[in-house]
């Protein structure tokens, strides 16, 4: 009876030890790829840190509010800014940015309509303005767009000054938009240059006003000491750096510890369950490792001399992943590297623009602080600025030579031979401030970059 | 010789039958040599796997630790104290903006919270 029992059970036992070993087999070598990606990764941000380069972004105490009362003035600044009307397809933005003689006539009665709508907030971001300390923005994803409304406020109290011809009021609106600028560069990512640069852009396009009015020295002073933050030759590198930090930091972001959270953690809005994720980890693992692969060529491009550092040579990477409604694909998107490819490549562009643009901003202040010492007379050439002004003529990033200087009938211009690489008398030079940097990305490179400043002649 | 005659010698000479045991003490003996390799390579793969999933949840949160950046601990109240300076009407306005701010925006599990 015994044994006949022991002829059923013990090939079932058989045919069971073999399904586990051939079952256990793929797990085993999950489990060994996910060691092996996880060891590669450990070795390479070691890497990163034994160079002593940063392998995350300090992130400011999240608290209620803020620690700074300059923060909070700003909070509740940003809170009260109506933007109806500054926004629309018609609004004051677009018709500042994009203007047409319809409209034109009608845009300083409209903007001072809505700094009147806005005067409590204006106040309230003067308080703000008036603190020595610059508040760390903490949750910049949530703020960024309140630090951009006020951004607005401030741009648009600049025009109103400049129209009516107050260059100190409208110097001071632009000294508390660049200060904006400042504070949303702090996390030196893509995200906290666009917003900021957006910012200085505007800046720029009424410091060329304040430039032509004749402000006073101490104010060209100010306006040059509060720009100098934007002028940052390591610009590139910084922003590589800082994006290498964040994909490290994006990947061990608290909501995505599987081995900390319990709840099913959120990937861009998709709830995605602990075992997905542990599944997913060697993949996602594998794609972070190649986006720091990336980032690492990228580095090593951007820190060769102008103009060199704007071309980029990409490797080639996957194309987009399939687009599907898939848990999955939000998993893959979020750590593939044709994103960080793409960033990379919409950055070189710009980044090249806007400094060339800040030094030739600079450049245009440092005429005036010329002018003023000499009687109003504009200088041959910026070499006569040096060292009086300037302690070296600015380099062109798209030339890697000196600034160009254009006297002009009425005027002077300062500019950058732009991308295309040739003089083109200051064609288009002064005409792109306006518009947000993170915004026109994609346009036609403008032919030079750079001021072109009219003098205001006496009784005018 | 009758058929009887014949199937008599015949008996004599047929080889005697395996005794009944015989089948299943030899295929036991078999199930024995050939079940335990299946089941040692299963466990020995299972321990495997677990140790390298193990380690690299080690590597894992061992560079976490180097990544994930340290929150400060500050004392908010403290220092909102030293740097009002006076302006508290307008301040407090501040705050009040701040706090309906962040309560409209509070996802709605932390807005039920509060």
């Amino acid at each position: 009876m015994t044994s006949t029992q022991g002829t059923r059970v013990r090939p079932a036992i058989r045919r069971l030890a073999i399904v586990a070993f051939v079952v256990m087999l793929p797990v085993a070598a999950w489990a060994a790829w996910d060691y092996v990606e996880a060891r590669r990764l450990g070795r390479v941000v070691a890497a990163i840190q034994a160079r002593r380069e940063p392998v995350t972004i300090p992130v400011p105490p999240h608290l209620p509010g803020s620690r700074s009362a300059a923060a909070r003035y700003y909070d509740a600044a940003a809170a009260l800014v109506d933007t109806e009307g500054l926004y629309e397809s018609t609004g004051l933005l677009r018709r500042l940015d994009f203007p047409d003689e319809r409209t034109a006539a009608a845009v300083p009665a409209d903007v001072r309509a809505w700094l009147d709508r806005n005067a409590e907030a204006e106040q309230l971001l003067n308080r703000a303005s008036g603190f020595d300390e610059t508040p760390p923005l903490a949750d910049f994803t949530r703020k960024a767009d309140g630090m951009l409304r006020l951004a607005s406020l401030a741009d648009m109290r600049a025009l109103e000054r400049l129209h009516a011809g107050d260059a100190e009021g409208a110097a001071q609106a632009v000294l508390r938009g660049l200060r904006i600028a400042r504070i949303l560069q702090q996390p030196l990512n893509d995200l906290g240059v666009r917003t900021s640069y957006s910012v200085i852009g505007r800046a720029l396009g009424a410091i060329h006003g304040i430039a032509g009015a004749g402000a006073a020295p101490a104010t060209v002073s100010a306006l040059r000491g509060a720009l100098s933050f934007a002028d940052r030759d390591d610009l590139l590198a910084q922003i590589v750096l800082a994006d290498r930090a964040f994909v490290l930091g994006q990947y061990w972001e608290p909501r995505n510890e599987w081995f900390a959270e319990r709840d099913a953690p959120v990937v861009m809005g998709r709830r995605i369950s602990p075992l997905q994720l542990l599944l997913m980890r060697p993949y996602m693992t594998r794609q972070v490792l190649e986006q720091l692969n990336l980032l690492e060529r990228v580095l090593h491009d951007v820190k060769r001399p102008w103009p060199q550092r704007l071309v980029v040579e990409y490797p080639e990477v996957a194309e987009e992943p399939a687009r599907t409604n898939s848990r999955w694909y939000f998993l893959m998107l979020r750590y593939s590297p044709w994103a960080t490819v793409n960033a990379q490549r919409a950055r070189t562009r710009v980044v090249g623009r806007l400094l060339a643009a800040v030094r030739s901003t600079d450049a245009a202040l440092a005429v005036e602080q010329y002018r003023a010492a000499h009687a109003g007379s504009v200088p041959a050439t910026l070499d006569d600025l040096v060292p009086g002004q300037l302690k070296a003529v600015p380099v062109d990033p798209f030339s890697g030579r000196p600034l160009l200087f254009k006297a002009l009938p009425d005027g002077y211009a300062v500019y950058s031979v732009g991308s295309n690489g040739v003089d083109e008398d200051a064609r288009d030079a002064g005409t792109q401030f306006r518009r947000r940097w993170g915004a026109n990305q994609h346009d036609e490179d403008p032919a030079d970059i750079g001021v072109k400043v009219r003098l205001q002649r006496a009784g005018q | 010789m009758s058929d009887d005659d014949i199937l008599g010698r015949l008996r004599q000479v047929r080889p005697a039958g395996p005794p009944p045991g015989l089948r299943a003490r030899v295929l036991g003996a078999a199930d024995r040599r050939r079940t335990w390799p299946w089941a040692l390579a299963a466990a020995a793969v299972l321990a495997v796997a677990m140790s390298l999933q193990a380690a690299a949840g080690r590597i894992y949160q061992r560079t976490g630790e180097l990544v994930v950046p340290a929150t400060g601990s500050v004392s908010e109240l403290d220092a909102l104290a030293a740097a009002l300076g006076g302006e508290q009407a307008l301040l407090e306005r501040a705050e009040q903006w701040t706090a309906e701010q962040q309560r409209l925006t509070a996802r709605p599990a932390d807005r039920e919270r509060q």
